[in-house]
Formats: C-alpha cells, sequence, structure tokens
C-alpha cells in the first residue's frame, strides 16, 4: 500500500524529465497557411515516366534484373528503365508492362525461322531493343522452345547463344532449359548494333538490339596534364551522375597500337581523377567509360 | 692439497717452475677418484635434463610435427604387422624394406604393442638420446678428463643440433646408431691398449648393433670417430716403450714401429670385425642396393647450397646446428692440440675440422672435391651433426676451464668474480634458450600442417571397395606417413624417395610429390603428370589439405568430392582402372627374410649380453713364439719427458706467449675491473646495435613495395597495412574488406614467389618530403597452374615514416541484380557409377609447332568432341603418337586445354600436347597417332552460367550465376572449314562475382612452324570460339 503511493507521486518527477526531452511542437509562422500536398501520380507513355507532384520522389522500377530505384529531386520525366513491369512510388503503383513502348518493340526480334527446325520450335525475344552502357541496364535474351505437338523440351537442353557486334565485339554463352526456357542477361562493352542467334540442335533463332552510350553528350570531357587525367562532369542522359566506383578504362598505347599500361579507375562524384605514371614507350592514352572513349596525346 | 697432489705429479721437472693459473686454484685439477665421480654426477645431471629437455616434448607428441619421426613410425607399423616379411605395398607400388637398417624399426614395433605406435617412437628416441647421452660422456673420457666428458654431455642436451636433430628433423636411426657407435669405441680402444678379448667381443657387437641401426654412421663413423680415436691411441703406444727393445742400431728408427705394432694388430681385428658386421647384419640390405641400385636422380638438398649466396639454407643447416657451441668453438679445438695422459688429441680435432668444412656444404668447392659424386646424394647437414658431436668432449674440457680453470683466472681477474658468474650464467641461459627455442621450432615456425585426424580418412579409403584403386595426398607434410601406417589403401607417391621405382618418379628431383609446391616448377610438373594421366597409377581418389591444389585438380578434370570430417578435401577422377600388379613383388629367399628378421634384431641384444663377459686377467707369460711376443701388449709407461717436443711446438703457436702471459697476470683493482665491465658491456651492446643496423635494410620505394607484397603474400595484414599511407578515409578494415571481397587465382591460390622493379619515377627528390614515386613492378605467381605473371604500377610517397604506398578504399559498384541471376538448371544426371557415356570425335589432326620461335619442334593432337549421349559427361580424352612399326612413342591426356565436363550435346575443344616429365618425341618419328575420347556419366560441374564476351585479344567474362566464378579458364579455338585449328587458353586472375565481369587477355593466332602432319587441313583459321572452365570455390 505503502508502495503504491510512492509510485503515484514518482510518476510525475519522473514523467517530468521525459516531457522536458521530447522536442518542441513545430510552430507554424502566424499567418501562414498550410501549404498544399499535391498527390504523387506516374505515367508511362512512350518509355517515358512522367511524374507529378510534388518534393523529392523516389521511384521504383520492377525490372526482370530486379528493382530499379531512381531519386528525383523534383517532379519530371525519366526513361523506363529497359524491361520494367511496374513502377512505384510508395504511394501508386502503375503497371509498365507489357506496354509496347517497354522495350519489346520493332528491335526484340522474334526470327521467323527458328520455328522451321525439326524437333525444337521456339523463339528467341530480347528485351529492351535498345539499353544505355553503364546505366545498369542489361539485354534480357530468352529462348523459349517447345517440341513438336508444343510439349517442353527436357530441362538441361543446351542452348547456345552466340552475338556480335558493330564494332566487333562478339559474345558466345551456353545455358540450359528449365521449363523450355533458357536465358541471357548481357551486357555489351561497346556501343552498336548488335545480332544474336541461338542454337540448340537444328533449332536457330535470331534477335537484335542496339547499345547505346549512356553518356551525355556522347564523348566525355576530360583534361590531361601529363601527370593527371581529369574525366568529368560525367552525367548520364537522364540527368543522374554515374554510381561512385563505375569503372573507366585508362590505356597507354604505344605507336602499333598495343596497349603498354592499362588501369581501371572508379569514377568519384561524377569525375574521374587518376595518376598515371611515366609509361616508356607510350604515345597515346585513351580514356574509356560507358562505351565511349576519348584519346590525348601522350604527356 | 691439490697442489701438493699436482707438484708431486711434476717431481720430475728439473727447473721449479711457476703454476699455471688455472692451477692456482683449488678444484682446477681432480684425482682420478674425484674426477670419475664429478664426471658421474654431470652425467646423471645430463641425463635427468635429456628427460626434461626432450623427453617431455616426446612424450607430448612434439615429434609428429617433425620431418621424418612418422616415416620411421610407417615402417614400424609395417614390421608391427609383418616381421617376416620386409615387403611394403603402401608406397610407390611396392618396396623392399630391405633398403633400410631395421633395428629403430623394430623397436617401434615392439613397443607398440603396450604403447601404440606413436607412445614406441618416443619411447625409442628417449632410449637412444638416452644411449647418446651416456656414448658421449664415455666415448668424452678417452681423451678427457671424466668431468670435462661430463659436462660435453651436459652440452649434448643444450646442444642444438641435437634440438634441430629430434625436435626439427624427427631423426631416429641417426641418434640411435649414433649413440650406439659412441658406446662402441671405448671398448675398441681398451682393446686395442690392453689386448681384453672380452673387449673386443664388446665392441664387435656394439658395432653390429649400430649397423643394425643405421649402416651410414658405421661407415662414415668409422672414418670420423672410430678412426682418429684408434689412431690416437696407437699413436700413445708409440710412446710407451716395450721391454724388448733396444736403444742402439736400427732400434733407434724402427722402436717406435715396434711399439705401435700390437696396437695397430689389435687395431686392425677390431677394424676387420667391424666390416665383418657391417656386412653381415644387413646384408639383404647390400644384396638388395645391389640387386636393385638406386636410380633415383639427385634431389636437391638445401644443405648443398652455398650458404653466403642462400642464407636461409646456410641458417637452417649452419648456424642452428652450430648455435650454441660456436662460441666455444675456437677454444675447442684449440684444446684439440694438446694431448691427455699421452694420447695425442690432434686426430680428433683434425676430424672435427674436417667435418665441420664437409658441413658447410656448397660454400666451398672443397666439400665436392672431397666427395665427388656422392656429394649429390648425401644430405651434408649430417656432417654438421656429426661434428657437433665429436668437439662436444673438447667443449667440455672450455667449460671445465671457465668453471675451474684458466678461463675463470682470466676472467675474474679483470672483471671481477660476480661478471665472470654473471657470463656464465648469461651463456647457459643464452645456450638453453637457443635449445629450447630451436625445439619449439616447429610450434611457432610450421614445417608441417596441422595435425590431421586421419580415422575419417582411413574409413573413407577402406569403406565402398575404395581400396582397390590408389590415393594420393596434398599437403599433408609428413603425416602422409602416418596416414599410410594407419591404411592398407596404397599411393603412388611415398616419402622414402630411396626405394622409389616408377620412372616417372626417378627421374623426378621431388622429394615427394604431396608437398610439390615446395620444389617449384619440377616438382609441379610432376604432380601434374599424375593428376594428368591418373588411370595410368590408378589413382582414383586426391585427398587435399592445401587449397593450393584446387585449381590444378579442377582444370585436369578432377571433381570435388567435398570435405570430411577434420576438413580434408576429397576429389575423384571417374573411370579410373582398379589396381593391378604394375610392378611385380620382388619376393626374398627365405634365408635372407630370416637374416633380416633376426641379425639386426639379434644385434643390440647379444651388445648388451657382452657386458656380462667377465674381464680376463693380463697375460701372466711371454710367449715362445716371436709373433706372438711382437703382438702382445707389453708396453710399459711412458717416461716423463713424454711428449715434450709435441708441447714445445704447442707452445710456439701464434699467440700463445701472448695468451699465457694474460693468463697469468694478477688479478686488477676493483677500480680496473669495473673499468673493463663497462668497456665489455659497451662493447657487447655496441656489437648488438651495429648488427642491428646492418640488418636493417635502408629505405626506398623498392624496399616498401617489396615489404608489402612479402606481407601480403604471408598473410601479415597488419604487417603489410603498416607499408601504407591511408588515402581518402581509409582503414585497416576497410583496407581488409577491399582485400577479402577479391577472390581468384591471384588472391586465393597463389605464392609470391618473385618480385622484380622494373622501374622507378620520382615526381621529386627522393630525398625529400612528400615526394611521390611510381614503382612498376613484374610479380611472378606460382601456381598449381604453373607461374602467373602481372605487372602492377604503385604510388609511394615519403613519409616521416619512410616510403609509404598511397592506397585508397576501393570503389566499386555493386550491381543491385548480384543475388537475382537468371534461374537456370544444373543437368543432374542419376549417379550411375561413372556408367559410359558415348562422345562424338568430329575432328582430329596432329600438327606440329614450336612453343617459341626458334624452340624445338613439337607434336600435338587437336581437334574437338561432343557429348553425344543423354547424361552429363566426365571427359578422358588420350592421345598416342605412333612410329612407323608402330610403337607407341609418347601418350599422354588432354589437360587444360579442354572442358572436362559435358552436357548432352555440348562440345568442347581439345589440345593434347607431349611435353610432360621424361616425354621427349622427336617430330620426324612421328609416323601416325591414335585418340581415345572416354565419357563417364558426372553430374558435377555441368551449370552453365557466363558470357565469354572477345573484343580484339580481350576477353571478358561476365558472371550470370549465383555462385562466384572462382577460376575461369577461357578456353579460345581458332577454327578452318576443317574443324580445330589450334586451341589456347588463359586463367582470369581474379574471380568474377555474381552479375560482374573481368578481363584476361587470349591472342589467338596459330603457333610458329605450326604444320598439320595427320588430318584433315585447310589452308588458313576462318573463325574462332570461346569455351569457359569454371571453378566454383563455394557450389551453387
Amino acid at each position: 500500500m505503502r508502495g503504491g503511493r510512492a509510485a503515484w507521486w514518482l510518476a510525475p518527477l519522473l514523467a517530468a524529465p521525459l516531457g522536458a526531452c521530447r522536442p518542441a511542437p513545430v510552430t507554424r509562422p502566424s499567418g501562414a497557411a498550410p501549404a498544399p500536398t499535391a498527390p504523387v501520380t506516374l505515367r508511362v507513355a512512350a518509355g517515358t515516366l512522367t511524374v507529378t507532384g510534388q518534393g523529392p520522389v523516389t521511384v521504383t522500377c520492377d525490372t526482370p534484373a530486379g528493382p530499379l530505384v531512381r531519386t528525383l529531386s523534383a517532379p519530371g520525366r525519366l526513361p523506363l528503365p529497359p524491361g520494367a513491369r511496374t513502377c512505384e512510388t510508395g504511394i501508386q503503383t502503375v503497371a509498365a508492362a507489357p506496354a509496347p513502348a517497354l522495350g519489346t518493340g520493332p528491335d526484340a526480334a522474334r526470327d521467323p525461322a527458328a520455328s522451321r527446325a525439326p524437333g525444337l520450335t521456339g523463339a528467341l525475344t530480347m528485351t529492351p531493343g535498345a539499353i544505355h552502357l553503364s546505366e545498369r541496364e542489361v539485354w534480357t535474351v530468352t529462348a523459349d522452345l517447345r517440341r513438336t505437338g508444343g510439349r517442353l523440351p527436357p530441362d538441361g537442353t543446351l542452348v547456345t547463344l552466340t552475338g556480335r557486334g558493330a564494332s566487333g565485339e562478339q559474345v558466345q554463352a551456353t545455358r540450359l532449359t528449365a521449363g523450355g526456357v533458357a536465358r541471357w542477361q548481357l551486357t555489351p562493352g561497346t556501343a552498336g548494333a548488335f545480332t544474336f542467334t541461338a542454337t540448340s540442335g537444328a533449332w536457330t533463332a535470331r534477335a537484335s538490339g542496339t547499345a547505346l552510350s549512356g553518356l551525355l553528350g556522347g564523348r566525355p570531357q576530360a583534361i590531361f596534364t601529363g601527370q593527371q587525367v581529369l574525366l568529368g562532369p560525367l552525367r548520364w542522359t537522364d540527368g543522374a551522375l554515374p554510381d561512385d566506383g563505375t569503372p573507366v578504362d585508362l590505356r597507354a598505347l604505344d605507336r602499333a597500337g598495343r596497349t603498354v599500361w592499362q588501369a581501371t579507375v572508379p569514377v568519384t562524384g561524377g569525375q574521374v581523377q587518376a595518376d598515371v605514371p611515366r609509361v616508356p614507350g607510350a604515345v597515346t592514352l585513351r580514356a574509356e567509360v560507358a562505351g565511349r572513349a576519348v584519346r590525348f596525346p601522350w604527356r | 692439497m691439490t697442489r701438493g697432489w699436482f707438484a708431486a705429479l711434476h717431481l720430475g721437472r728439473s727447473a721449479p717452475e711457476r703454476p699455471r693459473p688455472s692451477l692456482e686454484l683449488p678444484g682446477a685439477q681432480l684425482s682420478p677418484a674425484d674426477d670419475a665421480r664429478a664426471g658421474g654426477r654431470l652425467l646423471a645431471f645430463a641425463l635427468l635434463l635429456m628427460l626434461a629437455l626432450h623427453g617431455t616434448q616426446l612424450v607430448s607428441g612434439s615429434f609428429t610435427r617433425t620431418y621424418d619421426a612418422l616415416i620411421h613410425v610407417y615402417f614400424g607399423a609395417h614390421y608391427a604387422r609383418s616381421f617376416f616379411d620386409p615387403w611394403e605395398s603402401g608406397w610407390y607400388t611396392g618396396f623392399s624394406l630391405t633398403s633400410y637398417p631395421p633395428l629403430s624399426h623394430y623397436l617401434i614395433a615392439l613397443l607398440s604393442f603396450p604403447l601404440g605406435l606413436l607412445g614406441a617412437f618416443a619411447l625409442t628416441q628417449i632410449l637412444a638420446l638416452t644411449g647418446l647421452t651416456v656414448g658421449i660422456y664415455r666415448f668424452g673420457k678417452v681423451f678427457v678428463t671424466a668431468r670435462a666428458a661430463g659436462y660435453g654431455a651436459v652440452l649434448l642436451v643444450l646442444s642444438s643440433a641435437l634440438a634441430e636433430t629430434v625436435e626439427v628433423f624427427g631423426q631416429l636411426p641417426t641418434t640411435l646408431s649414433l649413440g650406439l657407435l659412441l658406446n662402441a669405441i671405448p671398448f675398441a680402444v681398451r682393446w686395442v691398449r690392453t689386448g681384453q678379448k672380452a673387449d673386443l667381443v664388446r665392441a664387435a657387437m656394439w658395432t653390429a648393433a649400430t649397423t643394425a641401426a643405421h649402416h651410414v654412421t658405421t661407415l662414415f663413423g668409422s672414418v670420423f670417430f672410430i678412426a682418429p680415436v684408434l689412431l690416437a691411441v696407437v699413436l700413445e703406444g708409440a710412446s710407451r716403450p716395450r721391454p724388448g727393445e733396444g736403444t742402439n742400431g736400427w732400434w733407434r728408427v724402427w722402436r717406435r714401429v715396434y711399439r705401435v705394432l700390437p696396437r695397430v694388430y689389435r687395431g686392425g681385428l677390431y677394424g676387420a670385425t667391424a666390416i665383418l658386421a657391417l656386412v653381415l647384419v644387413v646384408l639383404p640390405y647390400w644384396l638388395w642396393s645391389r640387386a636393385d641400385p638406386i636410380t633415383q636422380v639427385p634431389i636437391p638438398h638445401g644443405s648443398r647450397a652455398n650458404f653466403l649466396v642462400r642464407r636461409d639454407f646456410g641458417f637452417m643447416f649452419w648456424l642452428v646446428p652450430w648455435a650454441t657451441l660456436l662460441p666455444l668453438y675456437a677454444d675447442a679445438v684449440r684444446r684439440g692440440l694438446h694431448a691427455y695422459r699421452g694420447l695425442p688429441r690432434w686426430p680428433v680435432m683434425a676430424s672435427v675440422l674436417l667435418l665441420s668444412l664437409l658441413g658447410t656444404g656448397g660454400t666451398t668447392p672443397i666439400p665436392k672435391l672431397l666427395l665427388r659424386g656422392a656429394f649429390d646424394i648425401l644430405t651434408l647437414d649430417r656432417f654438421t651433426f656429426w661434428a657437433c658431436m665429436l668437439i662436444l668432449p673438447l667443449a667440455g674440457l672450455t667449460i671445465e676451464s671457465w668453471r675451474h680453470g684458466a678461463w675463470r683466472v682470466f676472467v675474474q681477474a679483470r672483471f671481477g668474480a660476480r661478471v665472470h658468474h654473471l657470463l656464465g650464467l648469461l651463456l647457459v641461459t643464452l645456450a638453453l634458450g637457443i635449445s629450447v627455442g630451436i625445439s619449439a621450432l616447429t610450434y611457432y615456425r610450421k614445417f608441417q600442417p596441422d595435425r590431421i585426424d586421419v580415422r575419417p580418412i582411413v574409413q573413407f579409403l577402406e569403406s565402398g571397395g575404395r581400396d582397390r584403386y590408389r590415393y594420393m595426398v596434398l599437403g599433408f607434410g609428413d603425416q602422409m606417413a602416418w596416414l599410410s601406417a594407419n591404411t592398407h589403401a596404397t599411393t603412388p607417391d611415398g616419402n622414402y624417395h630411396s626405394a622409389r621405382r616408377l620412372p616417372e618418379l626417378t627421374a623426378t628431383p621431388v622429394e615427394r610429390l604431396e608437398g610439390a609446391k615446395y620444389t617449384g616448377v619440377p616438382g609441379l610438373g610432376s604432380l601434374r603428370q599424375f593428376m594428368t594421366t591418373p588411370a595410368k597409377y590408378n589413382l582414383k581418389f586426391m585427398l587435399s589439405n592445401d587449397a593450393f591444389y584446387d585449381p590444378a585438380l579442377h582444370m585436369l578434370g578432377w571433381e570435388r568430392l567435398g570435405p570430411l570430417p577434420g576438413g580434408v578435401t576429397v576429389w575423384q577422377r571417374a573411370d579410373i582402372p582398379e589396381v593391378q600388379p604394375r610392378l611385380p613383388r620382388r619376393e626374398l629367399p627365405v634365408w635372407q627374410r630370416v637374416m633380416w628378421a633376426l641379425l639386426p634384431s639379434g644385434a643390440p641384444v647379444l651388445a648388451l649380453l657382452s657386458l656380462l663377459l667377465p674381464r680376463g686377467a693380463a697375460p701372466a707369460r711371454r710367449s715362445r713364439w716371436p709373433w706372438v711376443r711382437w703382438l702382445a701388449e707389453d708396453s710399459l709407461d711412458p717416461p716423463p719427458t713424454q711428449g715434450s717436443w709435441w708441447h714445445s711446438w704447442v707452445r710456439r703457436l701464434p699467440f700463445r706467449a701472448w695468451r699465457t702471459a694474460w693468463l697469468q697476470s694478477r688479478r686488477r683493482p676493483l677500480a680496473r675491473r669495473l673499468l673493463n665491465s663497462a668497456l665489455l658491456l659497451s662493447l657487447l651492446l655496441g656489437g648488438a646495435g651495429l648488427t642491428y643496423r646492418a640488418l636493417t635494410p635502408h629505405d626506398t620505394p623498392e624496399r616498401a613495395v617489396l615489404g608489402y607484397w612479402d606481407d601480403l603474400d604471408f598473410k601479415r595484414f597488419s604487417s603489410a597495412y603498416r607499408w601504407i599511407d591511408p588515402q581518402g578515409g581509409l582503414t585497416e578494415e576497410r583496407w581488409r574488406l577491399d582485400l577479402s571481397v577479391v577472390g581468384g587465382l591471384r588472391s586465393g591460390y597463389a605464392k609470391l614467389d618473385s618480385l622484380e622493379v622494373l622501374g622507378v619515377t620520382y615526381s621529386g627528390p627522393p630525398g625529400a618530403g612528400g615526394t611521390v614515386a611510381t614503382v612498376r613492378s613484374r610479380l611472378t605467381w606460382f601456381t598449381s597452374l604453373g607461374d602467373v605473371r602481372e605487372e602492377v604500377s604503385q604510388n609511394l610517397r615519403r613519409t616521416a615514416r619512410g616510403w609509404r604506398l598511397l592506397v585508397a578504399p576501393t570503389l566499386g559498384v555493386r550491381p543491385p541484380r548480384r543475388f537475382q541471376a537468371v534461374p537456370g538448371v544444373t543437368r543432374a544426371a542419376p549417379d550411375a557409377g561413372g556408367a559410359r557415356v558415348p562422345l562424338r570425335v568430329l575432328s582430329q589432326r596432329l600438327v606440329a609447332y614450336r612453343a617459341q620461335p626458334g624452340a624445338p619442334e613439337q607434336v600435338g593432337v587437336v581437334g574437338e568432341v561432343q557429348n553425344a549421349g543423354a547424361q552429363g559427361a566426365a571427359l578422358t580424352l588420350t592421345a598416342t603418337v605412333l612410329d612407323a612399326q608402330g610403337q607407341e612413342l609418347a601418350r599422354n591426356d588432354a589437360a587444360e586445354t579442354f572442358v572436362p565436363w559435358l552436357n548432352p550435346g555440348e562440345r568442347t575443344p581439345f589440345l593434347i600436347t607431349f611435353d610432360g616429365p621424361g616425354m621427349t618425341v622427336d617430330v620426324r618419328e612421328v609416323a601416325r597417332f591414335a585418340l581415345r575420347a572416354q565419357g563417364a556419366a558426372s553430374r558435377q560441374n555441368l551449370s552453365r552460367d557466363v558470357n565469354l564476351w572477345r573484343r580484339g585479344d580481350a576477353v571478358r567474362v561476365e558472371n550470370t550465376g549465383a555462385a562466384e566464378a572462382t577460376l575461369t579458364n577461357v578456353i579460345g579455338t581458332l577454327d578452318d572449314p576443317a574443324g580445330v585449328a589450334w586451341v589456347q587458353h588463359a586463367y582470369l586472375m581474379e574471380a568474377v562475382p555474381p552479375m560482374e565481369a573481368r578481363e584476361a587477355s587470349l591472342p589467338l593466332a596459330l603457333p610458329s612452324g605450326y604444320r598439320v602432319l595427320r588430318g584433315a587441313a585447310a589452308p588458313a583459321p576462318t573463325g574462332s570460339r570461346l569455351f569457359a572452365n569454371v571453378f566454383h570455390r563455394e557450389a551453387p
């Protein structure tokens, strides 16, 4: 009984310091009207995501390669991530697929010849038709196979994909089917048009796509002082800064064009600053990022 | 009292002489009885010390970390199983144990019944050390006082040579046999001196026991131990007149011969019995070595190196064994110039000097000139060990002098008694510290891997019919012998190269394949031959305790089954035939088997029994036969002036007068003694400081780069970080994190072999603070796949701490998709127990080429195969080249230039070359070739998750799987219309994390001198393809 009484008068004593630690209540300036909070809305049109409303907005798009998050300081437009199925802001979700503009356009070719192969039929699908290099965008190539009669081929059926780009870059990759589907994720290193061919036994199909440089302006701005090279500011076509750590390839070339020194330096804060050593025989410094290159005379 | 006794001994001197300083002290010279008592006490102390220092370590099992101990345990295990059958099938496809004297192994086998094998080894070694300690004491008493011999026995126990031999090298037959030999010599000496037949029997029996333990000790011991002592005894006899000798005429010349005649005769008789014992006791060994001579090519050993060039070997094989005795060496050798009771010590001293010289290995050309062909076969550290043993009694004299004689007077006169005691204590502490430190060397500087529990391995090998195949261990160290001692499964490897018979092994300068990485490229080449063609050796299982070999195992087609309890990883090869007797067992005749069993085991028993023989009385009368009289022992005591000419010569040696004067000077005043002590202390500290400064390397950018990589290579991360000047907020934790996420060949499976600085450029004056230097260096990494080279460029800045590397946190984009890999499937073939899978050879051709322009022409078989079955397959591709008569010239399997596992329908190119150890194919002799492609059902390594991008010579490997591609072998082909024309490959240096990519350079071009010898050919390559063989450290 005595203890219960003690608790009664102890409670305000404890509550007082706790209350004193609480943040001060927000006081509005006298006379100011409350700011209208416009709702954030999303709209998809022609491969572009339009954000309306107010304040910084975080948009998360669900892509085949996983969620892709973009933070906008203000509402505006941004290109729809390739292969995106839905995009959301936490308040609103819009379906981004299967709208034709989302990457299954004319470039995502289906080879009609693919179904001619006896035994296996199927299609080779490629999304998106165009990707921007270094912007975390990848091609997803899918081979969907069926046996004659519509049955699935056995799991583990071998499918080989070969491809070639306009700049001579080639790719070769093998996959095994699961549920009749074999899938590749491809990230080319050079810009240009690419053609891919999938083969499984006698079945063959083709698809093509285009890789674009993600770099705004097409060619990185650079200064080479002889001891240091400075690239930047770099910015992607959608206005975003490259992620810190995005690799930039530096090579010293000799007169014959052979690489005599090479380093991969990361982007920091949209810029690249690298110490370049003295390399005997080097005549050219070549810096490449996002499929675009710039050359300087050495020293 | 003592002085009086000494004076009585020297009454014969013509002029009164000032007593030597060592004799001014009480106790400097003892009566024979006191001397024997003092010696006995010291021997007892030495035995106790031996038990405390070495006995405890042996009982604790420290010998399992040594080099040789477990080999002897393995041999002992054999005799415990089958005493009368010396054929051991566990190693090398079988060998005969008559190739090694068996006494120590018999003792292990005998004691293993109550104690187990390890306990038996420990007890046998303790017995051997007891015999050695007693032997040093008894041997020393022949030519030094009993007290000095006792000090010699104590020094033995404290000596670093013994610590290294027992606790690092784990040698048992050496210690056992040397103890027996040293105990035999006093009997031989007594026989030569007195002619007592019982002593001859004892000497012969103990020598026979020595041979039973180790014949090499008898052989070399005869030269370096027995011969000098017997020579001294014979020379001693030359000074002892005989009753029948004359004094005039020809006697003046020949009396010396007459005096030594009996001793020479008896010495010769003992020599004959020793040789007889040497031949008879291990007769099957001699017969084996004659019938089956060792064809092993010389195996490099550090003890044969030039110690001034290879200081690491000098440290191991010279400095460490001599460490405790070096301070005493000069004085001990000097004492070898004197005689002991008429017995000259110089033959022993000469033997010490010769052994010391031979122990220096290749430092001078003299050992090679003396030993000739044997130089490349012997391990020369044995000579150093013997030198250390032989010098012990002489070193005992030095200690006796320090404690009781001239050294004590000298030091106390100049520094005072306290400094003398302090210095003595310091030296003893130092010796004890060195000895204990070396005994514990295997604790803190591991020569062997951590202890491996062999029980699960034995259970694995002996269950499921796996013992029908052979196994091989990797990274087991000498514990491979312990495994062999516990299992009846067999391995083509072994740890006793004298018994090798497989040409692939005898033609290889590698001690054992298990530790091939320590023998560089040649060792690895031999191991790879076994890995590449395992079917030839019925080799189905690899038990790996060292991830270093993982890359080679995977790339050569071995499948990882997983770890056993205890962490040893099992690798398996499909399609291996069961063991068939490849080399016939060599049966010994029954009489040899019985002889091998009974004589070496009977020799020590007879030696012990010979101690019970009664000593006969001296011959009472002279024989009437003149030759018997000539050879009878009848020498008289030498005259008092005996040896004066020798002593007078010794006194004329350089510095003798100076030294005597110093020794004889009186005690200095206190102030002078203090000053001397201060000077001594300054000298010691100054010397230590100068040594430290001399050993500290200069601070240069090259030194910093070398230190950084060296620390990194040895995983001394904290030390490596000290070479760094952190930039951009780098912390040690962040730096370690950055390191840890880079996997692959370099960081996970490579050892830095060399670092060559290609160039250094400075931004300013090199000595100025803040100057930045750029160091370009070429790193050569030694991997199980061969040497891998890379060039790196690093920036350093001169800071207050010296040159430091500029390192900033590594920035890397972590792809958001890394945990969302594209779903794939791994072809899960039913485990059909290695059922055959059909393969289709799509193209094949025999080509000639040169590895480099100007290099000899080689042949290779190149082509392409396809899995034509319905299951995943593990491939074995074997090519054979034959001459016009159909004679096989060479045979080899595909190694790194093919994909060893194929899914149904999948293809792989291949290139099979014939450049393994022992393969030399003359292109002109090659007439045709044959290819055999075998596939066995497998469900391993069939996932395909990488994209291979090619742009010029650069190949980019993009990993879209869920697991890190730890090692990637990129295989490229050059194709022509007729098929695959050529195959090349390259490894990625770094692992490829999920959803990331790494690059390698793979220039594709036909090699120099390329021409098609057999098979379809086309004018020129028309295309190229890429393939990849990926190893996942952690299976997805």
